[in-house]
């Protein structure tokens, strides 16, 4: 059956904003894995053009969202397959040094840092926070650490492939995960917990 | 009980989780070290919400923000 014209310029056109109001998102995705402005916004323009071109195909099964990062993810993949661009710089034993967390243990390796308990985000005004705070801790993230830790947490690659790709030992691909995990629980437990006061995170994003 | 494993230890086991299948002895030392420690009880659940929030930030799965355009997280 033939769809009328018009409905299908209004569903265009929906997707149109969608796409648009996604761009943001899909570009600092891309960019903590690409590390390249010009790399980022052009696997995103590709994402956006590869969903026009398959609009047909999308069931709304997912939001628009998640569609359009699984688009991402692919066009990425693609992208360290073709250019060999997983390797990473210099500089990167440094960041799978894990001295920086000696000051969360004691010597013996108990905790010492302050207890503190934490609780998810609820509602959508604390989430839209919460996931700001997230994303900011992201980007904090040392370059060749966030660019294992995409590679595993985004594009799903297992540790075999992210060492290939990223012309790293098992041991500093672990390293660099483990540094990633434990800096973006120590920046969320500042930024967002400190103190268990979710509510005083909440007005220092609100004035920040 | 577990045998030697510190709450540092339990750490990067957690981190290990994620990536690949942990051994029968590490589940072990792992529930042994986490059912006497609060502390180390109390990282496992900030882990959980850490990967959960990672998760949905990475499937896209989060709320959209309420006004403007390109202000969605």
């Amino acid at each position: 059956m033939l769809e009328s014209p018009t409905t299908r310029d209004a569903d265009t056109e929906s997707l149109h904003d969608e796409c648009e109001r996604c761009r943001t998102t899909l570009y600092r995705i891309a960019l903590l894995q690409l590390r390249d402005h010009d790399a980022a916004e052009d696997a995103v323009q590709e994402t956006l053009v590869a969903a026009f071109a398959g609009r047909a195909g999308f069931r709304g099964q997912s939001s628009i969202k998640t569609w359009l990062l699984a688009i991402l993810r692919f066009k990425i993949i693609d992208s360290l397959r073709e250019r060999a661009a997983g390797a990473l710089s210099r500089g990167m034993a440094a960041e799978a040094d894990d001295g920086d967390f000696d000051a969360l243990f004691d010597d013996d390796g108990s905790w010492a840092e302050p207890k503190s308990h934490w609780r998810g985000p609820e509602g959508d005004y604390e989430e839209i926070e919460f996931f700001r705070v997230l994303e900011t801790c992201m980007e904090r993230l040392p370059e060749a650490t966030a660019r294992v830790f995409m590679m595993r947490e985004f594009l799903e690659l297992d540790t075999p492939e992210i060492c290939e790709r990223a012309q790293v030992s098992a041991g500093n691909a672990r390293a660099l995960l483990y540094r990633a995990r434990m800096s973006l629980r120590l920046c969320l437990g500042k930024s967002w917990y400190e103190g268990g006061d979710v509510a005083a995170a909440r007005t220092r994003g609100r004035t920040r | 009980m577990s045998r030697t494993l510190s709450c540092r230890d339990t750490t990067v086991l957690v981190s290990d989780g994620r990536d690949r299948r942990l051994s029968l002895e590490e589940l072990a030392d792992l529930r042994g070290h986490l059912t006497g420690c609060v502390r180390c009880q109390a990282a496992r659940e900030q882990f959980e919400i850490l990967f959960r929030g990672i998760e949905r930030y990475l499937h896209g799965d989060t709320p959209d923000a309420p006004i403007g355009r390109g202000t969605d997280v």
